[in-house]
Parts: C-alpha cells; sequence; structure tokens
C-alpha cells in the first residue's frame, strides 16, 4: 500500500501544482492519473495549442506548461499511480484508501481532486465482438510499449497518438498497418511525413480510407480485417491499437458520496473543501457561485485547499507562511 | 432590438426543438447547446481538439466551410459523415438562419 500525506487525484496542471504548494508546507504528495503521463487534457488534448493567460507567461505552448510544473514539483518528489483509474474510497482509521481499477492501494489523512473533466476512456471503434478481444490483442492506451513482443501491428488513428506510436514501433522494426479513414491527419506535419517516408523504405504501410470492420481470433487476437475502398483485406497480427483519442468521464467519482451539480463537485470557496471533511476539489472538477474553469484558478484553488489540508495533517502544529523568496525551495 | 434567429436541434434523445436565439457576438453552436441543457460538453472550450460537440447539418445550405484541421478532426470520429460538424467552429450569426442539425450520439 502507498502511503502518503496527500493523494491528489488528476495529474493535469492543478493536479502538479499542488504537489509544489504541499511540497513548501512540507507534505509529500502522491498523484493518480487515468493517463499514462502527467498532463491531463494539455498534453492528451492540445499539446501544441498556445495558452496565453498564464500569468508571467505571455504565451506558452500547453505541454510545456506541463513541462514547466513537472520541473517545479519535482524537488518535492512526487509519487505517480499513471494509466490506472481512481475507483473506490473508503474510510479508515488512517484517513482514505483509495483502490484504482488495478488494485494498487494509497492510503493518506487527506484527499484532494484535482480531476478536471473527470477521468480520460479511450473512444472505441463500434464493432460487434471488440470486447472479447479487449487486452488480448486490443488495446487503447499504450502503457508500456516494450511489452509487445511481435512482427506486426495495427494502429488505426491519424491523430498525434496514433502517428507517434507508428513511428515509434516501425522504428523498432515492427511492422506497422496504419489504418485511417482519410488522407487528412490531425497529427503533426513531421510525424506525418515521417510515417510516409518509412513506408517507402518497407517499415509501414499507410492506408487511407480504411477502416477496421471486424477482429477475429480464438482466445486473443489473431486477424483484423480491413475494408479500403469497398474492398475487404484480412491482416494477420497479435495486437491491434486503435488510438481515436479519448473523452472524459466523472466516471466512478460520482459515486463517492459528493455533492455533486451539473457534473461538478460542490465546493465551499473558504478552502475547496467538499460536503466529506477531508477531501477537497479543485480545478475543473469543482462547482462553486462564480467559478471560472481557468488554469490559473486552480492554482489559487490549490495554494487555498493546501493551508486546511495542513491542519488536517498536522492538527497540533501551526504552519507559519514565509514566502519562497525568505525560505527558498527545501525539497525532500 | 437585436436580431434574432432560428435554429432547428435534434437532440440525442431524438426530441426536435425550434428555437430563437439572439445573434450574440461571439457565440457559437457548442456553447448555445452546452449552455442550454443540450447535453453538449464542450470540454476543449471550442479549440476543435475534442470532437464533444459534434453535429450533423441536415440543411444542406448551412454546412459552410470547414478547415482541414476540423476536417481531419472529424475524421477521427467513428460516427462522423458527410455532413459532418463541430459545433463550436460554427458562429451564430445571419448566415445559419433556419439551420437545421442533429446533436450526434458520443461515440
Amino acid at each position: 500500500m502507498i502511503k502518503t500525506d496527500i493523494i491528489i487525484i488528476g495529474a493535469g496542471p492543478v493536479g502538479l501544482f499542488t504537489v509544489f504548494e504541499a511540497g513548501l508546507m512540507k507534505l509529500k504528495c502522491h498523484i493518480i492519473d487515468s493517463i499514462a503521463q502527467p498532463g491531463g487534457q494539455l498534453t492528451e488534448i492540445y499539446p501544441k495549442k498556445p495558452i496565453y493567460d498564464i500569468p508571467g507567461y505571455p504565451s506558452v505552448l500547453a505541454g510545456d506548461l506541463i513541462d514547466k510544473l513537472i520541473e517545479q514539483a519535482s524537488p518535492f518528489k512526487p509519487g505517480f499511480t499513471l494509466g490506472e483509474r481512481a475507483e473506490k474510497i473508503e474510510k479508515i482509521k488512517d484517513g482514505f484508501l483509495i483502490t484504482t481499477n488495478n488494485g494498487t492501494t494509497h492510503n493518506a489523512p487527506v484527499v484532494i481532486i484535482a480531476g478536471g473533466l473527470g477521468s480520460f476512456e479511450p473512444r472505441k471503434p463500434k464493432i460487434d465482438n471488440i470486447e472479447n478481444f479487449e487486452r488480448k490483442g486490443i488495446h487503447y492506451i499504450i502503457k508500456d510499449p516494450s511489452k509487445y513482443k511481435t512482427k506486426n501491428i495495427v494502429i488505426s488513428g491519424g491523430g498525434d497518438s496514433a502517428l507517434d506510436w507508428s513511428l515509434y514501433f516501425a522504428e523498432k522494426n515492427i511492422f506497422v498497418d496504419l489504418v485511417h479513414r482519410s488522407d487528412r491527419f490531425r497529427a503533426h506535419k513531421d510525424s506525418v511525413k515521417k510515417a510516409f517516408e518509412f513506408e517507402k523504405d518497407g517499415k509501414m504501410k499507410i492506408h487511407t480510407f480504411s477502416e477496421v470492420v471486424g477482429v477475429n481470433g480464438n482466445k486473443n487476437l489473431e486477424t483484423v480485417l480491413i475494408k479500403s475502398n469497398n474492398k475487404l483485406k484480412e491482416i494477420k497480427t497479435e495486437f491491434w491499437f486503435p488510438l481515436f483519442g479519448l473523452s472524459p468521464k466523472l466516471g466512478p467519482i460520482s459515486n463517492w458520496g459528493l455533492k455533486i451539480e451539473k457534473n461538478a463537485i460542490v465546493v465551499n470557496t473558504f478552502d475547496y473543501s467538499t460536503n466529506i471533511k477531508g477531501i477537497f476539489a479543485i480545478g475543473d472538477v469543482n462547482t462553486y457561485p462564480g467559478k471560472l474553469k481557468l488554469i490559473l484558478c486552480g492554482f489559487h484553488e490549490a495554494a487555498l485547499a493546501i493551508q486546511s489540508a495542513y491542519k488536517i495533517i498536522n492538527p497540533d502544529k501551526r504552519y507559519n507562511m514565509k514566502y519562497t523568496t525568505v525560505q527558498g525551495i527545501q525539497g525532500f | 432590438m437585436s436580431e434574432k434567429i432560428k435554429l432547428k436541434i435534434t437532440d440525442r434523445q431524438g426530441h426536435k426543438h425550434d428555437v430563437d436565439v439572439e445573434i450574440n457576438s461571439n457565440t457559437n453552436l457548442m456553447e448555445f447547446c452546452r449552455d442550454n441543457s443540450f447535453g453538449v460538453e464542450g470540454f476543449c472550450g471550442g479549440m476543435g481538439s475534442c470532437a464533444s460537440c459534434h453535429i450533423h447539418i441536415e440543411s444542406r445550405e448551412h454546412y459552410g466551410n470547414p478547415d482541414d484541421d476540423e476536417l481531419a478532426m472529424l475524421d477521427d470520429i467513428s460516427n462522423s459523415k458527410t455532413n459532418s460538424r463541430l459545433g463550436c467552429q460554427i458562429e451564430i450569426s445571419k448566415d445559419i438562419d433556419g439551420i437545421k442539425f442533429e446533436i450526434a450520439q458520443e461515440p
């Protein structure tokens, strides 16, 4: 079991900044996120979009902001449980016990939910028997690519994730069939260019105006059926990665007994505490009169929530707040 | 008095709604549907990056001119059709008076 001072749910910008604010008050954090990398929707949906309303940054790319927040939090050595969804919460003697969908358990006296719009669930293609092969050859999220020891794979999609993973596997000499519904790609132009170069070199095949329409196998996936211009073609493969992006769902958190309005957690603006003592909600996941869903508001909410979290964790201590310009950063 | 246009919306449950909407600068179809309880999330805020405001335009003359980025996003959604658009990319203006559209099911 992972034990810490504060369990943070959500590794987006607000969750990451919470680690920093907690660290200043000598509180240790562990972050749980359903996506395999930190950054939340900034890295998952719009890493290359510029953000203009972060104080001190006239313009910063979403992905770069996340890199900076990770760097800022790093002296306080946060723990991470990534690629797992916080599923269940129980009140125990030492605070809260949170279990993920993979069964990883975490214990802390304080939980801060910075879950944005919820946990990201993959968009699944509509194929009748697809569920029979999920995790038996069909994977919607690639967490540990070294697991896929094979000669060839099939990837679907036209975004960065589909292209980046296609290039990754092709570079490892695993032949890639990339299947995309049109000849327009959302992915970065350089990645698309490289993919076509790889096709020329015989490392991959790009099927445009094509879709995977069927999957077959005994226990595990053995073949996928590709439809291109009304012609069907069967490809033998052990692995198919449909990478059509992720969409957020509030998910299990909505059953934790928290007061919810319009898909968001109701909080007290004194310290962004919820109706359950010890659980706070900050950033896009919360709601209160006048709420603005802005990253900078989430940062403010993090700083205030940590003040009350400190009092719960250290009921007998008084914290004397000092500016970072006075005391600097004393990491763990 | 500010000008109004008509929208003919079919929601995800198949219910039809005829609504008069004030032309308000800087408001798009995603924002209108999100703010009026049509169940559209628009969680990327209108960047055309999440496709949660995917709609099917039924009045051909209002299809408009999606740019390459929007079309590429639509290509990645399993239930997109030739009349698919992203609501966040369509501004509420006189050009779409009488537009008829269906909010697409979540893929």
